[in-house]
C-alpha cells in the first residue's frame, strides 16, 4: 500500500533515554534493543508499527518515570 | 445490583507521619485559591499526590483518583458526582440519575452539576489526581465545559468561589491552559518546583533512617537522584536498618553507578526482601487494588495471609497506599507497581494469564462486574470475558456506561461475537450510539443469521426503531418499536422503556395521540421499575404534553401535582423536569383563569429551566409565562418573552412544536399591537400561507394565522381554512386545538352574520371544553363573549360557567406602555456579558478572536439598543432586562 503516509507504516525509531537500562526491559519496551551510550543514556531501537505504538512506548517511558531526551525515526521497517 | 462505583477511588490518600512538611509549596497552593485551576503536571514519582493530601488535609475537598476507566465520560461523571456527594449528601443527585439514562444529555448533566457546585455554599477543593490517564475527547471537552461556566473564584457579587479546581498529572492535559494562564486563572507547579531542596533531601533522609548520615552523603544523595522524591524514598528504604559502614557502601555504589536511578534502587529493594514476599509483590502486581482476600485468592494463598503481609508493607513503608481507614484495600505506589509488573512479564510470562484469571473469578464472586470483565480480557480469557458481559450488559447500558461497553466488545475477538447474538446485537447498539451506523447495522446483519430467541428479536427491532428516530422515518421507528414491545419479555426494562418512548415520540409525530399516550403510559410504567427519576420524570412530562393536547386537562393536572411531589421526595425539586411540570401546570390554570397561581407556577418553571440547557423546557416556560403576564396585563413582560426566545432562536436547533408556538405567540403580540403586517409576514417567511395543505405537525402555524385572520377581519379566507384545520387537528384528537378552531368559526360565522351556525360552532367547543374546563380559550385572540353571552341565554349552563369564570376579566389586548428595545444580536449579548467583567476592550477581543474595533462597533451598537452611555449603566440595564 504505497499511499499510507510513511509515519503510518512500520518503521525504525531511536529513542534516547537519561540513565542505564540494561537488555532486560527489552520485553517491557515491545522488544527493542536498548544500548547503553556514553553520557549515562540509553538508545532504545527497534521497529515501531505505527503511531499509536510509538505513544503507547512513550506512555511506558513517561510512567516510570525515565527523562526523554530525543526522538528519531531513522528509516523504513526493513522486509 | 453490582456495584459499579468503587468508594476507594473517592478515599484521600492519607499523610504518612513521616512525609516531610513542605511550607514553601502548601503556600504556593494556597495562594492559588484565587485561580480557577492549579495544575500539578510532574513525572512519576514527584511527590503529587503526598502534597496535595498534605494540603487538602485541613481543608473540605472532594477527591478522585482516575484511570484508564474514566475514559467513559459517563463513568468519569459519575465519579466527580459521587466525590461531590460524599462531600454534600444530596449533592448531584439530579446529575446522577440523568447520567443513569441510556443516552445522557451530557450537556444537561454538566449544567446540573455546576448548578450543584454553585449551591455549595462553603468552599471546597476539587482535585482529580492521575489526570493523565485520561485521553478521551469527550472527557477533555467536558473538563473545558466545566472551566468555562464555573464562575471565577472571587468574582463581584458572589460571596465566595464555591469549588477550586485542582488536576495532578504526568502530562499537560489538552485544556485551554494558555487562556487560563493569560487571565491569571491558573496556579501551575511543575517538575522543577516539585524537586526536592537539599534541606529537602536531609530533612527526609533523616526522618526515614535517622540521623547520622555525612553532610557530602546527603549531597550525593541529592545530586544522584536530582531530588526526585521517588528515588530518594527507594534508597532509604534500601538503607533502613543498616550500620553505618553499609549505608557508606550502599552511597558509593548507588552514586557511582550509571544505572538508571529506579531501576538500581528497585533491584536493591526487592532484592532485600524474604523470597515470600518477593513472590507475592509479583504476583499481585497485577492488580489495581489489593485486599487480603482478593491477594488470598490470586497468590492461592491461605484464607487470611495476605492480609497480613499488606499491613506488614504498611508499616515498613513499602510502596503501599491505603485506600480506606479500614485496612481492607490498598494500592501500590504506581511506579513500583509498573516496575514490579515489568519484573514479572520478564521472569514469568506464563503466569500472568493465570494471576488475571483468579482476579476475574474473584471479583465475580463478589459482584464486581466491571473489574471481573477487565481482568478475563487482560487474561485473554475471551470465552469468559464475552459470557460476563452478556450477563451484565443491559444493567451496564443501564447506568449509562456505552463507552465501556463498546471499548469491552471491541476487545473481544470477531468469532466470538458472531456465535452470541446478543453480544452482536450490543455491539450494534454501542455502535449506533456511538455514531457508526454502517458498522451497526453490519452487526444486526450478523446477529440474524444466527437462531435468535424472541428476546433477541426485541432487542434487534428496538435498535433498529432508534436508528429509524435518527433518521427521521417514522413510519419505520413505529413499526420497528411495536414489534420490539411485543417480544421483549417484560424483565427486560432498559430496552422496553427505550423502545416505549420512541414509539411515543413516533405516534406524537404523525399526529395519533390516543396511540402516543398509550406508549408513553408504558413508558413512565416501566419507568418505576428502574427507579431512575430522571426517566420517570421525562416519561411523566412526556404523557402530560400528550394527555394536554387531548384536552385531558384534570387528569393533567393532577399528574403534575403527584410527580412533583415525587421529584420533591426524591431530591429532584430543583431540576428542569420538575420546571417542566411546573410550567405544564402553569398552563392548566392559566386556561381555568386561575392567574395568580398561575404565575408562581410559571414563574418557577422559567427559573427551573434556566438552569438547563433544555432548549424545549426553556422555550415551554417563555411562552406559558408570557401568556399568563399578558392575562395579569403585563404587556411588557410578555413582549420580553419573546426577545427571549429570540435569544434561543439564533443559539439552538428548536424542536418543531417551539417554532410553532413561538410563531404563533409573536403573531398574537403582534395582532394586539395592530401589526398585522408584519404577522403575515412572518407566516410567509415560515411558508405558510391560508389555502397550503398542512400535517398535524405544523398546525400551530396554521391555527395561529387563523386566528389573525379572524382578528383581522378576513372571515371568508379564515372559515377555508378553518375547515381543513379542522380535520386535521380532530383526526389527531387534539382536543385543545379542536375547541379553539371551533371557537374561531363561531367568531368567523358571527363576523359574517350567520348567528345560528356560529352558535352551533360554539354550542359544539363549549361540549368539547367543559370536560377539561377550558375558559381562556373563549377570550384570548378574539373575544367570545358577546357569543357567549347568547348561548347562556339560550341555557348553556357551560357557557355561564365559562363567563363567571372568565367574565371579569380583560381579555389580553392593551398596548404596551413603551416599545420594547431592540434585540440584541448573540455576539452583542456575549460582548454583554464580557463588559460586566474586568476586561478591557483589548481584552475582549482578544477572548474572543476578533479586532478590537469590532468589539467598538458592538459595544456602540449595545448602547444604542439599551438607550445607554456607558458601561456601567449598561450593565445595570442588562441586569434589569435580565439579559446576563
Amino acid at each position: 500500500m504505497a499511499d499510507e503516509p510513511v509515519y503510518d507504516r512500520p518503521g525504525v525509531y531511536e529513542i534516547r533515554v537519561k540513565g542505564h537500562l540494561d537488555e532486560q526491559w527489552s520485553v517491557w519496551f515491545d522488544g527493542l534493543t536498548l544500548a547503553q551510550c556514553p553520557d549515562d543514556v540509553t538508545c532504545m531501537t527497534g521497529v515501531v508499527a505505527d503511531q499509536a505504538a510509538l505513544h503507547g512506548l512513550l506512555c511506558k517511558i513517561r510512567d516510570i518515570g525515565l527523562p526523554l531526551l530525543s526522538l528519531n525515526r531513522t528509516g523504513e521497517k526493513i522486509t | 445490583m453490582p456495584s459499579i462505583i468503587l468508594k476507594t477511588k473517592l478515599y484521600i490518600p492519607p499523610l504518612r507521619p513521616e512525609a516531610v512538611p513542605r511550607p514553601r509549596l502548601l503556600r504556593r497552593l494556597d495562594d492559588g485559591l484565587t485561580c480557577k485551576l492549579t495544575l500539578i503536571s510532574a513525572p512519576a514519582g514527584f511527590g503529587k499526590t503526598t502534597l496535595l493530601s498534605a494540603w487538602v488535609r485541613e481543608m473540605r475537598a472532594a477527591w478522585v483518583s482516575l484511570d484508564e476507566g474514566d475514559n467513559d465520560l459517563t463513568r468519569f461523571l459519575s465519579y466527580l458526582v459521587a466525590a461531590l456527594e460524599a462531600l454534600q449528601p444530596g449533592a448531584g443527585a439530579a446529575a446522577l440519575t440523568m447520567l443513569r439514562s441510556p443516552k445522557p444529555p451530557m450537556e444537561s448533566v454538566l449544567t446540573a452539576l455546576i448548578n450543584d457546585i454553585i449551591d455549595i455554599q462553603a468552599p471546597f477543593i476539587f482535585v482529580l489526581d492521575d489526570y493523565h490517564t485520561i485521553s478521551a475527547k469527550p472527557v477533555h471537552d467536558a473538563m473545558v465545559f466545566l472551566l468555562d461556566h464555573l464562575p471565577p473564584p472571587g468574582d463581584s457579587g458572589a460571596p465566595r468561589q464555591a469549588m477550586h479546581l485542582v488536576i495532578a498529572t504526568r502530562a499537560d492535559p489538552p485544556l485551554p491552559l494558555a487562556r487560563l494562564r493569560a487571565h491569571g486563572h491558573l496556579n501551575e507547579l511543575r517538575a522543577a518546583d516539585l524537586r526536592f531542596a537539599p534541606d529537602e533531601v536531609a530533612e527526609l533522609l533523616n526522618r526515614a533512617i535517622g540521623p547520622g548520615l555525612a553532610a557530602e552523603d546527603v549531597a550525593a544523595l541529592a545530586a544522584r537522584t536530582e531530588g526526585w522524591v521517588a528515588g530518594l524514598q527507594m534508597a532509604a528504604i534500601s538503607m533502613q536498618g543498616q550500620d553505618p559502614a553499609h549505608m557508606a557502601d550502599f552511597i558509593r555504589a548507588f552514586t557511582g553507578s550509571n544505572r538508571y536511578v529506579l531501576d538500581y534502587l528497585a533491584e536493591e529493594v526487592f532484592q532485600r526482601q524474604p523470597e515470600s514476599l518477593q513472590t507475592f509483590l509479583l504476583q499481585t502486581s497485577t492488580l489495581d487494588r489489593l485486599s487480603g482476600p482478593l491477594c488470598d485468592a490470586v497468590c492461592d494463598a491461605a484464607p487470611h495471609e495476605s492480609q497480613a503481609t499488606l499491613e506488614h508493607m504498611e508499616r515498613t513503608n513499602l510502596f503501599i497506599v491505603p485506600l480506606d481507614d479500614q485496612r481492607r484495600w490498598y494500592r501500590y505506589h504506581r511506579l513500583f507497581a509498573d516496575l514490579l509488573r515489568q519484573r514479572l512479564h520478564r521472569l514469568y510470562p506464563a503466569q500472568v494469564p493465570v494471576l488475571h484469571r483468579r482476579a476475574s473469578l474473584w471479583y465475580e464472586r463478589n459482584d464486581s462486574v466491571a473489574p471481573a470483565i477487565e481482568h478475563a480480557l487482560s487474561a485473554g480469557d475471551f470465552e469468559r470475558a464475552a459470557g460476563l458481559i452478556d450477563g451484565h450488559a443491559e444493567m451496564l447500558w443501564g447506568h449509562g456506561y456505552q463507552a465501556t461497553l463498546l471499548k469491552w466488545l471491541d476487545a473481544l475477538p470477531g468469532d466470538m461475537l458472531e456465535v452470541r447474538p446478543g453480544l452482536c446485537i450490543y455491539y450494534a447498539m454501542m455502535l449506533f450510539v456511538a455514531g457508526h451506523l454502517d458498522r451497526a447495522e453490519a452487526y444486526l446483519r450478523a446477529a440474524e443469521q444466527s437462531a435468535l430467541s424472541g428476546e433477541h428479536r426485541g432487542m434487534i427491532a428496538a435498535t433498529r426503531a432508534f436508528i429509524a428516530m435518527y433518521q427521521g422515518d417514522v413510519a419505520s421507528i413505529i413499526r420497528f418499536a411495536q414489534q420490539a414491545l411485543a417480544q421483549l419479555p417484560e424483565r427486560s426494562v432498559v430496552w422496553r422503556s427505550n423502545a416505549a418512548v420512541v414509539l411515543g415520540d413516533a405516534y406524537s409525530l404523525s399526529g395519533d395521540l390516543e396511540a402516543a399516550v398509550q406508549a408513553q403510559t408504558e413508558a413512565l410504567a416501566v419507568s418505576k421499575t428502574i427507579g431512575n427519576t430522571d426517566l420517570l420524570l421525562l416519561a411523566a412530562v412526556k404523557l402530560c404534553m400528550l394527555l394536554l393536547a387531548q384536552g385531558r386537562l384534570r387528569q393533567v393536572a393532577e399528574l403534575c401535582y403527584q410527580y412533583l411531589e415525587v421529584a420533591g421526595a426524591r431530591g429532584f425539586a430543583q431540576t428542569v423536569r420538575a420546571g417542566e411540570l411546573s410550567s405544564i401546570l402553569a398552563s392548566i390554570l392559566y386556561e381555568w383563569n386561575q392567574i395568580d397561581e398561575a404565575t408562581q407556577y410559571a414563574r418557577r418553571g422559567l427559573a427551573l429551566a434556566k438552569r438547563g440547557d433544555n432548549i424545549s423546557a426553556l422555550g415551554l416556560s417563555y411562552l406559558v409565562l408570557g401568556r399568563v403576564l399578558l392575562a395579569a396585563g403585563d404587556m411588557a413582560g410578555a413582549v420580553q418573552t419573546l426577545h427571549d426566545l429570540d435569544v434561543m432562536v439564533e443559539h439552538a436547533d428548536l424542536p418543531s412544536w417551539l417554532v410553532g408556538g413561538n410563531a404563533a405567540w409573536r403573531a398574537q403580540i403582534w395582532g394586539i399591537q395592530g401589526r398585522f403586517d408584519d404577522a403575515l409576514q412572518l407566516f410567509e417567511s415560515f411558508g405558510v400561507g391560508a389555502d397550503d395543505d398542512f400535517s398535524y405537525a405544523r398546525q400551530d402555524f396554521y391555527l395561529a394565522l387563523a386566528g389573525l385572520l379572524v382578528d383581522q377581519g378576513d372571515p371568508d379566507k379564515a372559515l377555508r381554512l378553518l375547515a381543513r384545520l379542522l380535520a386535521v387537528v380532530e383526526g389527531a384528537g387534539a382536543v385543545g386545538r379542536l375547541v379553539r378552531v371551533l371557537t374561531l368559526q363561531g367568531l368567523a360565522l358571527q363576523a359574517q352574520g350567520h348567528e345560528t351556525e356560529a352558535l352551533a360552532a360554539l354550542g359544539r367547543a363549549l361540549d368539547l371544553a367543559e370536560p377539561g374546563g377550558y375558559a381562556r380559550v373563549f377570550i384570548d385572540g378574539g373575544d367570545a363573549r358577546p357569543l357567549l353571552r347568547k348561548a347562556a341565554a339560550h341555557g348553556n349552563a357551560y357557557a355561564r360557567k365559562v363567563l363567571g369564570a372568565v367574565g371579569e376579566s380583560e381579555p389580553s389586548a392593551s398596548a404596551p406602555e413603551q416599545p420594547p428595545i431592540d434585540p440584541l444580536s448573540a455576539r452583542e449579548l456575549e460582548i454583554l456579558r464580557l463588559l460586566n467583567t474586568h476586561l478591557s476592550s483589548a481584552e475582549i477581543a482578544g477572548e474572543l478572536v476578533i479586532s478590537v474595533n469590532t468589539v467598538r462597533t458592538h459595544i456602540k451598537n449595545i448602547y444604542s439598543k439599551l438607550g445607554v452611555h456607558g458601561r456601567t449603566e449598561a450593565v445595570e440595564q442588562a441586569e434589569a432586562l435580565d439579559l446576563l
